[in-house]
Protein backbone atom coordinates (compact mmCIF):
# COMPACT_ATOMS: atom_id res chain seq x y z
CA UNK A 1 0.00 0.00 0.00
CA UNK A 2 1.45 3.55 -0.90
CA UNK A 3 0.15 6.06 1.44
CA UNK A 4 2.69 8.61 0.65
CA UNK A 5 0.22 11.43 -1.35
CA UNK A 6 2.74 14.63 -0.97
CA UNK A 7 3.82 14.67 -3.84
CA UNK A 8 3.14 17.88 -4.39
CA UNK A 9 5.77 18.60 -2.18
CA UNK A 10 8.00 16.09 -3.43
CA UNK A 11 7.82 12.61 -5.56
CA UNK A 12 8.13 9.55 -3.65
CA UNK A 13 9.46 6.57 -4.45
CA UNK A 14 11.47 7.47 -7.33
CA UNK A 15 12.24 4.76 -10.10
CA UNK A 16 14.77 1.90 -8.54
CA UNK A 17 17.16 3.04 -11.37
CA UNK A 18 17.63 6.61 -9.78
CA UNK A 19 18.94 5.14 -6.53
CA UNK A 20 21.21 2.72 -8.54
CA UNK A 21 22.63 5.21 -11.12
CA UNK A 22 23.19 7.92 -8.22
CA UNK A 23 25.13 4.82 -6.29
CA UNK A 24 27.26 4.41 -9.58
CA UNK A 25 27.93 7.62 -10.19
CA UNK A 26 29.04 8.11 -6.55
CA UNK A 27 31.00 4.88 -6.11
CA UNK A 28 31.87 3.98 -9.36
CA UNK A 29 32.27 7.07 -12.30
CA UNK A 30 32.91 10.33 -10.27
CA UNK A 31 33.64 13.23 -12.34
CA UNK A 32 33.00 16.54 -12.48
CA UNK A 33 31.27 18.51 -16.03
CA UNK A 34 33.62 20.30 -18.58
CA UNK A 35 36.52 20.85 -17.34
CA UNK A 36 38.99 18.28 -18.08
CA UNK A 37 39.64 15.94 -21.24
CA UNK A 38 39.70 12.72 -19.31
CA UNK A 39 37.02 9.71 -19.86
CA UNK A 40 35.35 10.59 -16.56
CA UNK A 41 35.03 13.50 -17.17
CA UNK A 42 34.28 12.74 -20.78
CA UNK A 43 31.07 10.67 -19.92
CA UNK A 44 29.86 12.84 -17.19
CA UNK A 45 29.97 15.21 -19.64
CA UNK A 46 27.62 13.72 -22.56
CA UNK A 47 25.76 12.39 -19.49
CA UNK A 48 24.51 16.25 -18.34
CA UNK A 49 24.29 17.40 -22.09
CA UNK A 50 22.44 14.21 -22.82
CA UNK A 51 19.90 14.83 -19.65
CA UNK A 52 19.54 18.45 -21.15
CA UNK A 53 18.33 17.19 -24.25
CA UNK A 54 15.69 14.94 -22.78
CA UNK A 55 14.14 17.64 -20.80
CA UNK A 56 14.66 19.76 -24.21
CA UNK A 57 12.42 16.70 -26.18
CA UNK A 58 10.19 16.86 -22.72
CA UNK A 59 9.27 20.59 -23.35
CA UNK A 60 8.85 20.50 -26.68
CA UNK A 61 12.20 22.47 -27.39
CA UNK A 62 14.37 21.60 -30.60
CA UNK A 63 17.69 22.70 -29.19
CA UNK A 64 18.76 21.78 -25.42
CA UNK A 65 20.98 24.70 -25.35
CA UNK A 66 18.14 26.72 -24.88
CA UNK A 67 17.74 24.41 -21.26
CA UNK A 68 19.55 25.71 -18.57
CA UNK A 69 20.21 24.00 -15.12
CA UNK A 70 19.69 25.38 -11.49
CA UNK A 71 18.99 24.26 -7.98
CA UNK A 72 15.02 24.74 -8.60
CA UNK A 73 12.05 26.19 -10.16
CA UNK A 74 12.00 28.80 -7.97
CA UNK A 75 15.95 29.58 -8.55
CA UNK A 76 14.86 29.34 -12.25
CA UNK A 77 11.66 32.29 -11.98
CA UNK A 78 14.20 34.55 -9.77
CA UNK A 79 16.87 34.45 -13.26
CA UNK A 80 14.53 35.29 -15.52
CA UNK A 81 12.69 37.86 -13.00
CA UNK A 82 16.23 39.86 -12.65
CA UNK A 83 17.06 39.04 -16.16
CA UNK A 84 13.76 41.20 -17.27
CA UNK A 85 13.85 44.75 -16.78
CA UNK A 86 10.44 44.98 -15.24
CA UNK A 87 10.77 48.34 -13.98
CA UNK A 88 7.78 50.44 -14.55
CA UNK A 89 6.52 47.71 -16.71
CA UNK A 90 2.98 45.74 -16.48
CA UNK A 91 3.08 42.34 -15.61
CA UNK A 92 0.16 40.27 -15.43
CA UNK A 93 -0.29 36.70 -13.60
CA UNK A 94 -2.26 34.13 -13.49
CA UNK A 95 -4.58 33.88 -10.03
CA UNK A 96 -2.53 30.45 -8.69
CA UNK A 97 0.76 31.56 -8.43
CA UNK A 98 2.68 30.42 -6.31
CA UNK A 99 5.71 32.33 -4.17
CA UNK A 100 7.92 31.71 -6.37
CA UNK A 101 6.97 34.02 -8.60
CA UNK A 102 4.98 36.48 -6.65
CA UNK A 103 8.00 36.94 -3.88
CA UNK A 104 10.43 37.73 -6.71
CA UNK A 105 8.23 40.33 -8.25
CA UNK A 106 7.31 41.73 -4.50
CA UNK A 107 11.75 42.19 -4.10
CA UNK A 108 11.48 43.49 -7.49
CA UNK A 109 8.93 46.32 -6.42
CA UNK A 110 6.94 45.12 -9.38
CA UNK A 111 3.42 45.58 -8.92
CA UNK A 112 1.28 42.79 -11.01
CA UNK A 113 -2.44 42.50 -12.75
CA UNK A 114 -4.02 38.95 -12.41
CA UNK A 115 -5.82 37.40 -15.02
CA UNK A 116 -9.72 37.36 -14.50
CA UNK A 117 -11.05 33.82 -13.68
CA UNK A 118 -13.54 31.46 -12.31
CA UNK A 119 -14.22 30.66 -9.32
CA UNK A 120 -11.78 27.44 -9.53
CA UNK A 121 -9.15 29.38 -10.63
CA UNK A 122 -9.34 28.71 -14.40
CA UNK A 123 -8.69 31.92 -16.27
CA UNK A 124 -11.64 32.82 -18.50
CA UNK A 125 -9.63 33.72 -21.19
CA UNK A 126 -12.84 35.49 -22.90
CA UNK A 127 -12.30 38.32 -20.55
CA UNK A 128 -8.58 38.39 -21.23
CA UNK A 129 -9.33 40.29 -24.61
CA UNK A 130 -10.85 43.28 -21.95
CA UNK A 131 -7.38 43.87 -20.54
CA UNK A 132 -5.03 46.52 -22.40
CA UNK A 133 -1.80 45.35 -23.27
CA UNK A 134 -0.04 48.83 -23.32
CA UNK A 135 3.32 48.69 -21.69
CA UNK A 136 2.34 44.96 -20.96
CA UNK A 137 5.99 43.54 -20.51
CA UNK A 138 5.45 40.12 -19.44
CA UNK A 139 2.73 37.32 -18.56
CA UNK A 140 3.14 34.30 -16.44
CA UNK A 141 1.09 30.84 -15.81
CA UNK A 142 0.85 28.23 -13.47
CA UNK A 143 0.68 25.58 -15.85
CA UNK A 144 -0.93 23.53 -13.19
CA UNK A 145 -1.88 24.63 -9.48
CA UNK A 146 -0.26 23.46 -6.93
CA UNK A 147 -3.83 24.26 -4.46
CA UNK A 148 -6.63 22.21 -6.59
CA UNK A 149 -4.34 21.36 -10.07
CA UNK A 150 -6.15 23.17 -11.98
CA UNK A 151 -4.63 23.48 -15.68
CA UNK A 152 -4.54 26.46 -16.98
CA UNK A 153 -5.35 26.88 -20.58
CA UNK A 154 -1.84 27.43 -21.91
CA UNK A 155 -2.50 27.88 -25.54
CA UNK A 156 -5.29 30.04 -25.52
CA UNK A 157 -3.29 32.28 -23.50
CA UNK A 158 -0.30 32.36 -25.80
CA UNK A 159 -2.48 33.18 -28.28
CA UNK A 160 -4.28 35.62 -26.59
CA UNK A 161 -0.10 37.09 -25.40
CA UNK A 162 0.53 37.73 -29.11
CA UNK A 163 3.89 39.46 -28.96
CA UNK A 164 3.98 39.87 -25.19
CA UNK A 165 6.27 37.52 -23.34
CA UNK A 166 5.00 34.56 -21.33
CA UNK A 167 6.31 32.64 -19.21
CA UNK A 168 5.27 29.48 -17.56
CA UNK A 169 5.50 27.92 -13.88
CA UNK A 170 5.87 24.09 -14.75
CA UNK A 171 6.32 22.88 -11.06
CA UNK A 172 3.65 20.77 -10.46
CA UNK A 173 3.08 19.72 -13.84
CA UNK A 174 6.09 18.34 -16.17
CA UNK A 175 6.04 14.66 -16.25
CA UNK A 176 1.95 15.04 -15.45
CA UNK A 177 1.10 17.06 -18.74
CA UNK A 178 2.70 17.89 -21.85
CA UNK A 179 3.49 20.80 -23.20
CA UNK A 180 4.92 22.28 -25.87
CA UNK A 181 7.23 26.04 -26.07
CA UNK A 182 7.71 26.41 -29.54
CA UNK A 183 4.86 25.37 -30.66
CA UNK A 184 3.10 27.76 -27.94
CA UNK A 185 5.61 30.42 -28.67
CA UNK A 186 6.47 30.28 -24.97
CA UNK A 187 9.56 32.23 -23.75
CA UNK A 188 10.45 31.16 -21.01
CA UNK A 189 9.68 27.71 -18.77
CA UNK A 190 10.76 26.98 -15.12
CA UNK A 191 10.90 23.56 -14.15
CA UNK A 192 12.02 21.03 -11.14
CA UNK A 193 13.33 17.42 -11.19
CA UNK A 194 11.89 16.50 -8.18
CA UNK A 195 8.11 16.55 -8.91
CA UNK A 196 6.19 15.11 -11.74
CA UNK A 197 9.41 14.08 -13.25
CA UNK A 198 10.81 11.69 -10.43
CA UNK A 199 14.18 12.98 -10.03
CA UNK A 200 15.98 14.42 -6.95
CA UNK A 201 15.74 17.15 -5.44
CA UNK A 202 18.27 20.07 -5.86
CA UNK A 203 18.16 19.89 -9.61
CA UNK A 204 15.79 21.99 -11.85
CA UNK A 205 16.07 24.38 -14.41
CA UNK A 206 14.52 26.93 -17.02
CA UNK A 207 14.15 27.25 -20.58
CA UNK A 208 14.67 30.52 -22.44
CA UNK A 209 13.57 31.14 -26.30
CA UNK A 210 16.65 33.39 -26.43
CA UNK A 211 19.31 33.02 -23.84
CA UNK A 212 20.86 35.70 -25.10
CA UNK A 213 18.22 38.15 -22.93
CA UNK A 214 19.31 35.96 -19.91
CA UNK A 215 21.62 37.73 -17.29
CA UNK A 216 23.33 35.28 -15.27
CA UNK A 217 22.33 35.04 -11.71
CA UNK A 218 25.48 34.25 -9.82
CA UNK A 219 28.86 34.62 -11.36
CA UNK A 220 31.80 32.27 -11.27
CA UNK A 221 33.80 30.13 -12.62
CA UNK A 222 32.79 27.95 -15.65
CA UNK A 223 35.70 25.94 -17.38
CA UNK A 224 35.56 28.64 -19.63
CA UNK A 225 37.14 31.71 -20.70
CA UNK A 226 39.36 31.15 -17.69
CA UNK A 227 41.53 34.43 -18.13
CA UNK A 228 38.31 36.78 -18.10
CA UNK A 229 36.84 38.32 -14.47
CA UNK A 230 33.84 38.68 -16.56
CA UNK A 231 31.39 35.23 -17.73
CA UNK A 232 31.54 33.83 -20.70
CA UNK A 233 28.87 35.33 -23.76
CA UNK A 234 28.68 31.11 -24.75
CA UNK A 235 25.72 29.63 -23.79
CA UNK A 236 24.78 27.59 -21.30
CA UNK A 237 27.92 28.13 -19.96
CA UNK A 238 27.24 32.10 -19.11
CA UNK A 239 24.44 30.86 -16.79
CA UNK A 240 25.94 28.19 -15.11
CA UNK A 241 28.55 29.28 -12.88
CA UNK A 242 30.44 26.93 -10.46
CA UNK A 243 30.14 23.02 -10.63
CA UNK A 244 26.61 21.54 -11.58
CA UNK A 245 24.71 19.25 -9.34
CA UNK A 246 26.08 16.31 -10.24
CA UNK A 247 24.58 14.21 -8.41
CA UNK A 248 20.69 15.69 -9.33
CA UNK A 249 21.74 15.76 -13.07
CA UNK A 250 22.38 12.06 -13.09
CA UNK A 251 19.39 11.35 -11.04
CA UNK A 252 16.57 13.37 -13.52
CA UNK A 253 18.57 11.97 -16.38
CA UNK A 254 17.62 7.99 -14.92
CA UNK A 255 14.11 8.95 -13.83
CA UNK A 256 13.29 10.29 -17.48
CA UNK A 257 14.75 6.98 -18.97
CA UNK A 258 12.78 4.79 -16.49
CA UNK A 259 9.57 6.47 -15.99
CA UNK A 260 7.06 4.10 -14.86
CA UNK A 261 3.52 3.51 -16.39
CA UNK A 262 1.13 5.05 -14.27
CA UNK A 263 -0.49 2.24 -12.14
CA UNK A 264 -3.97 4.00 -12.34
CA UNK A 265 -6.03 5.97 -14.41
CA UNK A 266 -7.22 9.44 -15.16
CA UNK A 267 -10.77 7.83 -14.70
CA UNK A 268 -9.94 6.71 -11.66
CA UNK A 269 -8.51 9.56 -10.40
CA UNK A 270 -11.86 11.28 -11.68
CA UNK A 271 -13.83 8.66 -9.91
CA UNK A 272 -12.12 9.43 -6.65
CA UNK A 273 -13.04 13.09 -7.16
CA UNK A 274 -16.63 12.75 -7.36
CA UNK A 275 -16.65 10.11 -4.58
CA UNK A 276 -15.05 12.81 -2.45
CA UNK A 277 -17.32 15.52 -3.54
CA UNK A 278 -19.88 13.00 -1.65
CA UNK A 279 -18.63 12.84 1.98
CA UNK A 280 -20.44 15.37 4.02
CA UNK A 281 -18.36 18.14 5.62
CA UNK A 282 -15.85 18.04 3.00
CA UNK A 283 -15.28 20.92 0.94
CA UNK A 284 -12.93 20.02 -1.98
CA UNK A 285 -10.97 22.00 -4.33
CA UNK A 286 -10.61 20.78 -7.65
CA UNK A 287 -11.39 22.32 -11.67
CA UNK A 288 -15.47 22.49 -12.21
CA UNK A 289 -14.84 20.74 -15.09
CA UNK A 290 -12.53 17.68 -14.92
CA UNK A 291 -11.24 18.28 -18.54
CA UNK A 292 -8.64 20.90 -16.59
CA UNK A 293 -8.11 18.71 -13.60
CA UNK A 294 -4.44 17.41 -12.59
CA UNK A 295 -3.70 14.52 -10.54
CA UNK A 296 -3.55 16.97 -7.04
CA UNK A 297 -6.28 18.20 -5.11
CA UNK A 298 -6.89 20.01 -1.92
CA UNK A 299 -10.19 19.84 0.46
CA UNK A 300 -10.50 20.92 4.24
CA UNK A 301 -13.69 19.67 6.41
CA UNK A 302 -16.02 22.43 7.87
CA UNK A 303 -16.45 20.31 11.64
CA UNK A 304 -12.64 20.24 12.32
CA UNK A 305 -9.29 22.04 11.91
CA UNK A 306 -7.21 21.10 8.85
CA UNK A 307 -4.39 20.57 12.00
CA UNK A 308 -6.22 17.91 13.13
CA UNK A 309 -7.77 16.10 10.31
CA UNK A 310 -4.30 16.04 8.75
CA UNK A 311 -3.19 14.66 12.65
CA UNK A 312 -5.99 11.79 12.28
CA UNK A 313 -5.00 10.77 8.51
CA UNK A 314 -1.55 10.45 10.00
CA UNK A 315 -1.44 9.19 12.84
CA UNK A 316 -5.15 6.72 12.34
CA UNK A 317 -4.16 6.04 8.52
CA UNK A 318 -0.68 6.56 7.95
CA UNK A 319 -1.59 8.88 5.04
CA UNK A 320 1.34 11.43 4.73
CA UNK A 321 0.01 14.68 3.19
CA UNK A 322 0.68 18.42 3.96
CA UNK A 323 -2.01 20.88 5.00
CA UNK A 324 -1.29 24.44 4.83
CA UNK A 325 -1.45 27.25 2.39
CA UNK A 326 1.38 25.40 0.42
CA UNK A 327 2.90 28.87 -0.71
CA UNK A 328 0.65 29.98 -2.76
CA UNK A 329 -1.60 32.90 -0.75
CA UNK A 330 -2.44 34.25 -3.87
CA UNK A 331 -4.39 30.87 -4.90
CA UNK A 332 -6.02 30.73 -1.99
CA UNK A 333 -6.94 33.80 -2.25
CA UNK A 334 -8.60 33.31 -5.02
CA UNK A 335 -10.17 30.33 -4.01
CA UNK A 336 -11.21 32.14 -0.64
CA UNK A 337 -9.51 29.83 1.63
CA UNK A 338 -6.62 31.89 3.15
CA UNK A 339 -8.17 32.03 6.77
CA UNK A 340 -8.25 28.03 6.46
CA UNK A 341 -5.77 26.36 4.52
CA UNK A 342 -6.54 23.15 2.85
CA UNK A 343 -5.16 19.65 3.12
CA UNK A 344 -3.51 18.80 -0.34
CA UNK A 345 -2.97 15.48 -1.91
CA UNK A 346 -1.13 14.26 -5.28
CA UNK A 347 -0.38 11.20 -6.84
CA UNK A 348 2.23 10.09 -8.62
CA UNK A 349 2.46 6.71 -11.35
CA UNK A 350 3.13 4.57 -8.56
CA UNK A 351 -0.39 4.82 -6.41
CA UNK A 352 -2.92 2.06 -7.49
CA UNK A 353 -6.64 2.16 -7.84
CA UNK A 354 -6.14 0.30 -4.33
CA UNK A 355 -4.46 3.21 -2.92
CA UNK A 356 -6.72 5.73 -4.21
CA UNK A 357 -9.68 3.73 -2.47
CA UNK A 358 -7.75 3.43 0.86
CA UNK A 359 -7.24 7.45 0.61
CA UNK A 360 -10.92 7.92 0.60
CA UNK A 361 -12.00 5.36 3.13
CA UNK A 362 -9.24 7.14 5.12
CA UNK A 363 -10.93 10.50 4.65
CA UNK A 364 -14.38 9.47 5.20
CA UNK A 365 -13.26 7.49 8.94
CA UNK A 366 -10.98 10.48 10.05
CA UNK A 367 -14.08 12.53 10.08
CA UNK A 368 -15.98 10.68 12.26
CA UNK B 1 47.22 17.29 -36.54
CA UNK B 2 44.38 19.79 -36.11
CA UNK B 3 42.40 21.05 -32.77
CA UNK B 4 38.66 22.20 -33.37
CA UNK B 5 37.70 24.63 -30.86
CA UNK B 6 33.89 25.38 -29.55
CA UNK B 7 31.87 28.02 -28.47
CA UNK B 8 30.43 25.59 -25.05
CA UNK B 9 31.98 22.38 -23.82
CA UNK B 10 28.09 21.51 -24.62
CA UNK B 11 29.34 21.88 -28.31
CA UNK B 12 32.43 19.72 -27.57
CA UNK B 13 30.07 16.80 -26.01
CA UNK B 14 27.88 17.40 -29.47
CA UNK B 15 30.42 17.11 -31.93
CA UNK B 16 32.19 14.14 -30.32
CA UNK B 17 28.82 11.94 -30.40
CA UNK B 18 28.11 13.02 -33.67
CA UNK B 19 32.10 11.96 -34.52
CA UNK B 20 31.12 8.59 -32.92
CA UNK B 21 28.46 8.19 -34.11
CA UNK B 22 29.90 8.61 -37.76
CA UNK B 23 32.83 6.29 -36.99
CA UNK B 24 35.12 9.85 -37.28
CA UNK B 25 37.87 9.18 -34.74
CA UNK B 26 38.55 12.56 -32.83
CA UNK B 27 40.31 12.75 -29.36
CA UNK B 28 39.25 15.04 -26.80
CA UNK B 29 41.89 17.03 -25.29
CA UNK B 30 42.43 19.90 -23.03
CA UNK B 31 42.87 23.44 -25.09
CA UNK B 32 46.92 24.49 -25.05
CA UNK B 33 46.87 28.36 -23.43
CA UNK B 34 48.19 29.47 -26.33
CA UNK B 35 45.66 28.63 -28.76
CA UNK B 36 42.83 29.82 -27.14
CA UNK B 37 41.05 30.06 -23.32
CA UNK B 38 37.59 29.93 -24.98
CA UNK B 39 36.58 27.11 -23.86
CA UNK B 40 38.56 24.50 -21.73
CA UNK B 41 38.44 20.93 -24.11
CA UNK B 42 38.64 20.72 -27.93
CA UNK B 43 38.50 18.19 -30.32
CA UNK B 44 42.25 16.68 -31.75
CA UNK B 45 41.77 15.28 -34.92
CA UNK B 46 44.51 14.14 -37.95
CA UNK B 47 44.82 16.06 -41.05
CA UNK B 48 43.58 13.02 -43.48
CA UNK B 49 39.95 13.73 -41.83
CA UNK B 50 39.20 17.36 -41.51
CA UNK B 51 37.20 16.89 -44.69
CA UNK B 52 34.86 14.40 -42.88
CA UNK B 53 34.74 16.06 -39.74
CA UNK B 54 34.07 19.40 -41.54
CA UNK B 55 30.62 17.89 -43.21
CA UNK B 56 29.47 16.40 -39.91
CA UNK B 57 29.65 19.35 -38.10
CA UNK B 58 28.11 20.90 -40.65
CA UNK B 59 25.43 18.17 -40.95
CA UNK B 60 24.69 18.96 -36.80
CA UNK B 61 24.59 22.65 -36.94
CA UNK B 62 27.91 22.71 -34.76
CA UNK B 63 30.02 25.87 -35.55
CA UNK B 64 34.11 25.44 -34.51
CA UNK B 65 37.51 27.05 -35.59
CA UNK B 66 40.23 24.84 -36.61
CA UNK B 67 43.91 25.70 -35.68
CA UNK B 68 47.41 23.54 -36.57
CA UNK B 69 48.50 21.52 -33.62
Amino acid sequence: MNKYFDNGSTSYPKPKKVAEDIYDYIVNLGGTYGRAAYERVIKCTSMVESCRDKVAQIIGASDGANIFWCQNATMGSNTVLNSLNLEGKRVLISPMEHNAITRPLHHLNVEWEVMPCFDDGFVDVEKLNQISKDNLSLIIVNHQSNVNGIIQPIEEICKWAGDTEVMVDTSQSLGHINIDVEKNNIDYLIFTGHKGLLGVSGIGGYYSKNPRKMKPLIYGGTGTSSESYSMPNSYPDTQEAGTPNMVGIVGLNSAIENRPKSQHTKKEVFDFLVELKKIKGLRVLCANDFKNQGELLSFYSTEISGSEFVLRLNRDFGIECRYGVHCAPLAHRTLKTLELGTIRVAFSPYHTHEDLEYLLQSIKKALI
Amino acid sequence: MKLAIFESVRNVTKADTACTEQKIDVTIVAIPKEISSDCGIGIKLDDDIVKDFDACMVEKGISYILYNY
